[in-house]
């Protein structure tokens, strides 16, 4: 190893090759590793850390890496608590960061943005504020999360998979990847200087390669994101419900009127909005905890003045018939705490942000969201209550499940971490149950809540929970995921991009 | 701290990295919008989340102490940003508290040299020059004379027969009756002891002090330099405030017209210890305004203000790196147009001469404010 790192720091510099044992540490785990008393994924630490400064130099470590046959893996904001960018076995691979490849141009003619794998979601917001000429991108998730690949691999496998435009991969316009072979591809918008920021075209149509491959298809290097007009109008609503059932009916009539846009229900004690929503933590999980009893949808409109007016109205019509009651004004305030959320925090599971940002129904979700317990009999009623509720709806109405965009997701989420992030992947709703960080006393049954997840997530036939090495299915239909091998096998014959991570490790 | 109690701390932190970014709604340049001067420098472990993992390793036996870990534990400038953003925004990492407890259990021969001779930073040395401020009028309170006002007088004052001398005139031009303990110094203690991990020798220091603040009926005590401000402000059980020298000035601007500095537009550089642990923001900037100047802000500013990199005692551990912060610095104080940076700290002011572009410069603000009233530098001799 030590000529490879000779040869490494040659490439990149020598202050930018890191093989010391907190390197590989920080580099071997994440919050999935590390869980309470019990880790749920292994830590695997890589031999060495890079941090490339460009294409040239990310080229030079592939071509490097596959001479030696040494297995490579990315990771960008580092945010993604999945374990997706942790070596698939200890002591195999490198690890590229790539902090150092920061630069974001916002090209205002073609209305893109392009910006390099280290940049973040947050800066690239910030910038065009600024630049306010009414043009906005929407990144959601941690402000720290990079924002290209990574953010798009883990929004594309999540949450925001639903959104049609403005959001998650659908506004991906083009990219430049550094392939296996070390060959630079560039796609859409990318493929050559004049190209229009449309996305697909009229470049090669392969833009949306790396996403869900986990760096397995190849390293992308920078990446072009369409802009899309902020709305005129942005208006959002808030209805309770004296059922869970009773929302989730409600819900659906409003998402099949096409009417608003990131509509959530969410069950009793469930405002895990409010925990992200409020300036702090610690006030969100208070306001969570004395909303136990609530069940409630949220949703937004954009669009004209008249356009937010007339379906604001609608669907208080809509929802009211279903016994829905619009929520005071002091209740929604704390909503607004989002944008005013000074630590820039930009949920994309916020309906009011959403609607900010070209969400749109017809891709809206129903969350049954869990809430802040103080007692695992309390959560384990919760779970049970929750996941009734949302079988029925599953029952009601079959084309949730067999939708191509997820309308409604399920997943459970536990402490200040997503126990299950990488369990809604694949599944068609979410129950987020959100246990009070504070007590540690939870921390060692989180293995059990888990496994009794995967038993229900299994009764109602779905994706086991817990994406990665072992579990992915990587996609509801094991066609997808053959087809996603025959392409990993053209990109990557030797299998030494990310074995492990999407892909399973060659032996 | 049990390794246990460490631990849990270390866990607050899910590496989410907000704390990398600053949390102005819009910034106008993407190069001003990182934080942390060591992780923005150096990446990956040396960011907040890194040294949070230090301690979660150590806390758990994962990882050994050695000097791989002992960089970046010196990298750090205490700077607090992380600390503060972190609670300002999804969950409250105590950063600081396990950074210093860090530097507490890292072990002795890992420390660096300059910092393990932390200790004497809290002696009084035997040359030093405080008989000054007798010449300015200034009340020596070690003796049989009183004041409800003191100023403290730290390490980088208490030998500085100069920067003395400055202080000694505004305090003799303001008017005010000013005590100082003269001919017995009080220990000068500031954040040397915490950046060398012997908290416990600070709080035996602190705890002296208020015994002499407390025999000598002491009502305030005024700090020039803003580690010993925050150190005060943090351990002292007196009771007494301890307040910056920059609101003494503030005050003086509001009944003494100044005279009219020949200056183009100025910016501010917030010490980390005057702005985030002291929290005090608004004083400095009132008395550039009472001074007549143009302020010119830099993007990362107040609670955002970016660390100068000569905190946690980098200036003596690693002049190079406490350079390259600096450089990060000085390119957001270029792009505000100004061509003259205020300081209020002896620190930030001694780290940004590293590096310092030619044609820009440094001034403290006690210094500006002493030229504003006709100091000459003469009087220092008297
Ligand atoms: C507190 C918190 C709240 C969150 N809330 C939300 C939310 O509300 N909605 C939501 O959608 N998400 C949310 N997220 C998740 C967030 O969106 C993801 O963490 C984020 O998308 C991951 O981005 P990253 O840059 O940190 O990825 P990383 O962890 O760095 O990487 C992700 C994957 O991409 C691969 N990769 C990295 N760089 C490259 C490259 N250059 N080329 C090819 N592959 C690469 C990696 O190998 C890895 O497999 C939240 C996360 C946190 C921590
Ligand atoms: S210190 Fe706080 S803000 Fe920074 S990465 Fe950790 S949790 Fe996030
Ligand atoms: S205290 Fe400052 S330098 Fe240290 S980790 Fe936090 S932000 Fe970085």
């Amino acid at each position: 190893m030590k000529e490879t790192v000779k040869k490494l720091q040659k490439i990149v510099g020598s202050e930018w090759v890191r093989t010391d044992s907190l390197t590989q540490y920080f580099y071997s785990s994440d919050v999935m590793t590390y869980f309470g008393q019990g880790a749920l994924y292994p830590s695997n630490k890589p031999l060495a850390v890079v941090y490339p400064g460009s294409a040239k130099e990310v080229q030079a470590v592939i071509n490097l890496a596959r001479k030696e046959e040494i297995p490579l893996y990315a990771i960008g904001g580092g945010t993604v608590l999945l374990i997706g960018s942790i070596p698939g076995k200890n002591d195999i691979g490198i690890t590229f960061d790539f902090h150092r490849m920061q630069k974001i141009t916002v090209d205002k003619e073609r209305m893109v943005v392009r910006a390099q794998p280290g940049a973040t979601g947050l800066q690239v917001s910030q910038l065009m504020r600024e630049m306010d000429f009414g043009y906005r991108p929407y990144f959601g998730g941690s402000p720290g999360t990079s924002l290209f690949v990574p953010y798009q691999v883990f929004t594309g496998q999540n949450k925001m998979a639903g959104y049609q435009d403005g959001m998650g991969i659908n506004c991906a316009a083009g990219m430049e990847m550094v392939l296996a072979s070390g060959e630079i591809l560039r796609t859409g918008s990318m493929a050559h200087k004049q190209s229009p920021g449309w996305p697909h075209g009229p470049g090669p149509a392969l833009t949306y390669l790396p996403f869900f491959a986990n760096a397995g298809y190849g390293i992308v290097t920078e990446m072009e994101f369409r802009l899309f007009p902020t709305p005129q109008e942005v208006g959002s609503l808030w209805v309770t419900f004296p059922t869970l059932s009773s929302a989730c009916t409600a819900m659906y009539e409003v998402m099949k009127k096409e009417y608003a846009c990131g509509a959530t229900v969410m069950g009793p004690g469930c405002w895990t909005h409010a925990l992200y929503s409020s300036q702090h933590w610690q006030e969100g999980a208070h306001f969570v905890k004395a909303t136990q009893d609530i069940n409630l949808i949220g949703m937004s409109f954009r669009g004209s003045k008249a356009k937010v007016a007339f379906e604001r109205k609608a669907c208080i019509r809509i929802l009211e018939q279903h016994s829905g009651a619009v929520m005071p004004d002091w209740m929604v305030a704390i909503l607004d705490g989002h944008e005013a959320n000074a630590a820039g925090w930009q949920q994309c599971n916020s309906p009011k942000i959403c609607g900010t940002f070209n969400g749109k129904s017809d891709s809206g979700g129903i969350f049954v969201s869990g809430g802040v317990f103080d007692s695992l009999e309390k959560l384990e009623d919760y779970m049970d209550r929750g996941m009734k509720a949302y079988q029925q709806v599953c029952r009601d109405n079959p084309e949730f499940l067999s939708h191509p965009h997820p309308t409604v997701r399920l997943y459970a989420s536990c402490g200040q971490t997503y126990l299950s992030m990488g369990g809604h992947s694949n599944a068609a709703g979410e129950v987020i149950f959100v246990v009070d960080y504070a007590r540690r006393e939870f921390l060692p049954m989180v293995g059990a809540i888990k496994a009794q997840f995967d038993a229900l997530m299994q009764e109602i036939g779905m994706a086991p929970l817990g994406v990665g090495r072992d579990k992915r299915t990587w996609t509801e239909c094991p066609a997808h995921f053959s087809m996603a091998q025959i392409i990993k096998k053209a990109a990557d014959p030797q299998g030494f991009l990310a074995p492990g991570v999407a892909f399973p490790l060659s032996e | 701290m049990t390794k246990q109690e460490l631990l849990d701390k270390a866990l607050s932190c899910n590496r989410c990295g907000t704390c990398r970014g600053v949390t102005q709604d819009a910034v106008p340049n993407a190069d001003f919008s990182t934080q942390c001067p060591s992780g923005m420098t150096l990446f990956g472990e040396y960011e907040p989340a890194g040294l949070m993992y230090i301690a979660r390793g150590i806390a758990q036996g994962d990882l050994q102490w050695n000097k791989d870990l002992a960089k970046v534990l010196y990298s750090c400038t205490l700077c607090g940003y992380c600390d503060d953003l972190c609670s300002r925004g999804y969950r409250h990492t105590p950063a600081v508290t396990i950074l210093e407890e860090l530097r507490k259990i890292v072990p002795q021969e890992l420390k660096p040299r300059s910092l393990q001779k932390a200790a004497a930073a809290a002696e009084v040395p035997k040359q030093h020059k405080l008989a000054v401020l007798k010449n300015y009028g200034v009340i020596d309170v070690s003796g049989s004379g009183t004041a409800d006002t003191i100023l403290f007088a730290d390490t980088t004052l208490i030998a500085n027969s100069s920067k003395l001398s400055e202080i000694g005139f505004l305090i003799k031009t303001s008017g005010r009756k000013l005590g100082c303990f003269i001919d017995e110094p009080l220990p000068p203690v500031e954040q040397a002891l915490i950046n060398g991990g012997q908290q416990d020798v600070l709080e035996r220091c602190v705890a002296r002090i208020d015994r002499r603040l407390k025999q000598k009926g002491i009502k305030k005590v005024v700090c020039y330099n803003p580690e010993s401000l925050s150190v005060l402000k943090r351990f002292s059980r007196s009771g007494v405030p301890f307040v910056s020298i920059t609101q003494l000035y503030a005050e003086m601007l509001k009944k003494k017209s100044p005279k009219k500095l020949k200056l183009s537009a100025v910016t501010y550089q917030d010490p980390c210890h005057l702005g985030r642990y002291a929290q005090e923001y608004s004083a400095p900037r009132q008395v550039i305004a009472g001074l007549g100047l143009t302020l010119k802000e830099m993007w990362r500013s107040r609670n955002n203000s970016l660390c100068c990199g000569a905190g946690g005692g980098m200036l003596a551990v690693n002049p190079q790196l406490a350079k390259r912060y600096a450089a990060n610095r000085w390119e957001e104080v270029s792009a505000t147009g100004a061509k003259t940076l205020i300081t209020a700290c002896p620190y930030c002011n001694a780290n940004f001469r590293q590096g310092k572009p030619k044609d820009s410069k440094i001034m403290d603000l006690t210094s500006l404010m002493a030229q504003a009233y006709g100091y000459t530098g003469k009087e220092a001799g008297k």
